[in-house]
């Protein structure tokens, strides 16, 4: 049973689909959904079945990380959660945003549970376009050192080029990329391209991207190592999570355990619509935090 | 085998390898090296930040140590390098007050610059530092800035003082409720006096602190104007400003008062790409240095660039006939003592007539030889060095390059296809995604610009009459033609594919004495897909804005009526070549 069941509203079907299966699955007591006004008319078939009197709605300018912040904050650093158990659906919630209502929320309960729902199919385009600039999240920037050099961890997904322009931002003096193993035709031809693309001039490691313990834990293992090349007090280190939406639970946790690590966010203003359909029968359930 | 062509950031060099590659062919240390505030102005890979490190004094003391010189302090270069992540964190944008937003931006940017002030100090000048400067600094440090040193070194306090400041302040900034750091640093209420300290000190008393802040577009608005105010501050005796940027539209020249800095009067300009394009320069002599530089490091003492980089021979046998066939040509038209208009008409027809005669079924030219990849840079150091590195590693793979002094003609050739391919392809795949404002739509309408200007360029290369058949830049003429905002969607087209790398804007004497003229080159790396010179030639092509803007939005082909673009002689500018020695 959770008492709240917090998501987003998206035009994918996985949000009424995912919402759905989680109200089947789970006792969900008070739902919130999170509302961005892009893509208005793609969303409306979602929020008429969402918008009743049963659920809340947040509405949220994408435009605005100012506002996001301070209507996150508003409504998630409160009380009302103190010892509450929460199921959050990440599936089509932007990364930022999970991490605020993270940052909120684990301050008044540790019984977060994330749940992420698949698409049954991908479309063989991009996911998303005219990228903004990355930007550091609020508060959660890291604590940073000039004498030190930038290290880049990122977590690769099927629009890996978004991390030229975080590389081109920070100048990392090191990137580490991770990237998900070959399990589908589009996965394979995607890291084919990876490493094409970054196999001379970063770290390559593969790793299951949608176990975010694993990952948490196989990074930790690279920085944690003071012998090692990577260890975390030689670098300020910026960690991006552009795969698998699960890397973003596993990129909060490790902002926890060293919170002089920055997360970093590069929002997009374009996205195919098309980009995904259905949901997949299993989702990657787990606790939020570690 | 380490692959001496490498092209990494220069803050990833060690000290001895960026000494022992830079070479400065243009004196932009003479200028960054005086009292005076200057702009370095260039694309990403034009090497800015190398010129300013190599002037910063960890490498030039490096420098005149390997020289066996003495070590000079009168120029003491402190480099800032604004891709740190302390220039991104954004918490004070949370702040209500626009004053202390403001103030904390200010805070960040002289935290920074002090830091590296006394670390530049501490790690690179103690041996001229002096018992009684230490005292002195200890007295100034207590009754100026009411930091007490005690026994300890003043520097070295001052500097652990600094370092928890900064954690600090972000630590504050990092909770959850709304917290203020009270000790901010500005750049009047501390750095100045800061440095009137240092100065004051006899060991300094004559050194003049050169702050070379690198990729200052990367500063927030508050910052680059707080930045300006400092240009725009009268006395820059003690200290002087040098700042890279990537271009003037990514930075803005006001101060925090709104006034603005003025070029010539506030601060000098520098062109890092810019010097390569004019009449009185020769990026080829350059590119030649560097890559000797870079073949004599690996181990080849006496192989010249064009050694190593052998053209193919059949290429280079049907340029030298075809060479000898346009020369008679021009014998027959012109007296055989004008020598100038001979020489003008073989480089304006010779190598045109080589790709005129190619069979249309014939594969691509086989694209080899140091001149061809000189020119494939499109002026760019990265751009020059990217191709050499990418050959030498698939050699090293096939055979020994130690033993063997050179790049097979074939491979060159297959990179250079490859790397081609590579930026057509880019425009599509990679540009939506890391350019600020490219739309998968604009995206598109990029390619089908770049694809129609490429058509252009062919038609006008393979016609044996046209005048200039191997331009390969333009012009945008007839603007007035359309509305302004066509106007705008075409300068947006060419400002995302100016930040992607694939256009260059320059500026240039225009043939009517006194103006300058705006032009723009498509990156030559696209070329060899078309099968075009890369070598060009240093004339423009003028193209109305309509054209553009059709051949972009609606893939209409650019019009090539050569009785239009005789008309239209007298904006092409014939100027000394790129990259021949003419």
């Amino acid at each position: 049973m959770y008492n709240y069941y917090i998501s987003c509203i998206s035009w994918e079907e996985r949000t009424l689909l995912g919402y759905r299966k989680s109200k089947e699955k789970y006792q969900l007591e008070k739902k919130i959904f999170l509302y961005f006004d892009t893509y208005v008319e793609s969303k409306l078939k979602n929020l008429r079945e969402i918008g009743n009197s049963e659920n809340e709605i947040m509405n949220l300018d994408f435009n605005d990380p100012v506002g996001i912040w301070e209507n996150i904050k508003s409504r998630f650093f409160n009380e009302e959660f103190r010892d509450k158990n929460i199921l959050l659906d990440i599936s089509t919630m932007p990364r930022e945003s999970i991490w605020l209502i993270l940052l909120f929320l684990s301050e008044k309960t540790s019984k977060i549970d994330f749940i992420y729902y698949k698409p049954q199919t991908y479309d063989d385009g991009l996911l998303c376009f005219n990228p903004l600039k990355p930007r550091l999240v609020f508060k959660m920037s890291g604590i940073v050192d000039v004498k030190k050099p930038n290290l880049l961890i990122a977590v690769a997904g099927f629009d890996f080029e978004r991390i030229d322009a975080i590389k081109n931002k920070y100048e990392p003096k090191d990137t580490i990329i991770f990237y998900h193993p070959n399990d589908d035709y589009r996965n394979g031809e995607i890291n084919e391209k990876i490493k094409k693309r970054y196999n001379l001039i970063c770290d390559l490691k593969e790793v299951n991207s949608y176990n975010s313990k694993e990952l948490f834990c196989a990074i930790s293992r690279i920085i944690d190592d003071r012998d090692e090349k990577y260890y975390h007090e030689n670098y300020n280190i910026i960690c991006a999570s552009l795969g698998p939406k699960p890397s973003a639970i596993s990129m909060f946790n490790l902002w926890k355990k060293y919170n002089k690590i920055a997360l970093c966010y590069v929002p997009a203003l374009d996205y195919n619509l098309n980009y995904s359909h259905g949901i997949k029968e299993k989702s990657v359930i787990g606790s939020a935090l570690f | 085998m380490n692959n001496p062509f490498f092209y990494i950031e220069a803050n990833k060099l060690k000290k001895e390898e960026l000494i022992n590659y830079f070479i400065d062919e243009y004196n932009h240390n003479e200028f960054i090296r005086s009292s005076k505030n200057v702009f370095l102005i260039g694309e990403r890979g034009s090497g800015k930040s190398m010129v300013l490190m190599y002037n910063s004094f960890p490498f030039y003391s490096q420098m005149l140590k390997m020289e066996h010189k003495e070590i000079d302090y009168s120029n003491i270069g402190i480099y800032i390098q604004i891709t740190s992540a302390l220039f991104d964190k954004n918490e004070y944008e949370l702040l209500k007050d626009d004053i202390k937003k403001s103030l904390i931006a200010e805070h960040y940017l002289v935290l920074v610059i002090s830091i590296k002030l006394i670390e530049n100090i501490l790690l690179y000048c103690p041996e001229i530092i002096k018992t009684e400067d230490l005292n002195k600094l200890r007295k100034k440090l207590l009754n100026i800035f009411e930091i007490d040193a005690g026994e300890n070194d003043p520097f070295e306090v001052l500097h652990e003082k600094l370092m928890r400041i900064q954690v600090n302040t972000q630590d504050i900034l990092s909770k959850l409720t709304d917290t203020y750091p009270t000790d901010s640093l500005s750049f009047f209420s501390f750095l100045i006096p800061l440095i009137d300290v240092i100065k004051s000190l006899k060991c300094f008393s004559d050194t003049h602190f050169n702050f070379l802040i690198d990729d200052a577009q990367n500063l927030n608005n508050i910052q680059k104007r707080l930045l300006n105010s400092w240009v725009a501050y009268r006395d820059h005796s003690d200290y002087s400003l040098k700042i890279s940027i990537t271009r003037p539209e990514e930075y803005i020249f006001l101060t925090t008062t709104d006034g603005s800095i003025l070029e010539g009067h506030d601060y000098i300009a520098r062109y890092t790409e810019g010097r390569f394009q004019n009449k009185l320069s020769d990026f080829g002599i350059l590119a030649n240095k560097i890559i000797k530089k870079r073949i004599e490091l690996f181990g080849l003492k006496d192989i010249t660039p064009e050694q190593f980089f052998p053209m193919n021979s059949g290429l280079e046998k049907d340029l030298s006939e075809f060479k000898q066939k346009v020369y008679k040509e021009a014998e027959a038209i012109y007296e055989k003592d004008d020598k100038k208009k001979i020489n003008d008409y073989v480089y304006k027809y010779a190598r045109a007539e080589y790709f005129r005669n190619r069979d249309p079924q014939a594969n691509k030219p086989p694209y080899s030889g140091f001149e061809i990849i000189t020119n494939l840079s499109t002026g760019i150091l990265r751009s020059l060095l990217e191709p050499c590195f990418r050959m030498f590693d698939r050699a090293k793979d096939e055979y020994d390059i130690l033993l063997e002094k050179h790049i097979e003609p074939d491979i060159q050739e297959n990179i250079i296809q490859d790397l081609s391919q590579q930026k057509w392809n880019s425009i599509t795949e990679i540009m939506p995604t890391s350019v600020l404002g490219c739309t998968v739509e604009k995206a598109n309408q990029i390619l089908q610009l770049f694809v129609n200007l490429g058509d252009l360029f062919r038609s006008r290369l393979l016609d044996k009459e046209a005048s200039e058949p191997r331009a390969i830049s333009f012009t945008i003429s007839a603007i007035e033609e359309i509305s302004n905002s066509e106007k705008e969607i075409l300068l947006d087209l060419l400002r995302i594919a100016r930040i992607h790398g694939i256009l260059f804007k320059r500026l240039s004497s225009a043939k009517q004495a006194g103006k300058f003229e705006v032009y723009y080159t498509p990156h030559r790396m696209l070329w060899p897909i078309k099968g075009l010179d890369p070598v060009g030639q240093h004339a423009r092509v003028s193209i109305r804005a309509k054209l553009l803007l059709e051949a972009a939005l609606k893939n209409v082909k650019i019009p090539y009526n050569r009785k239009d673009l005789e008309n239209e002689t007298n904006n092409i500018i014939i100027q000394k070549p790129l990259f021949d020695n003419y």
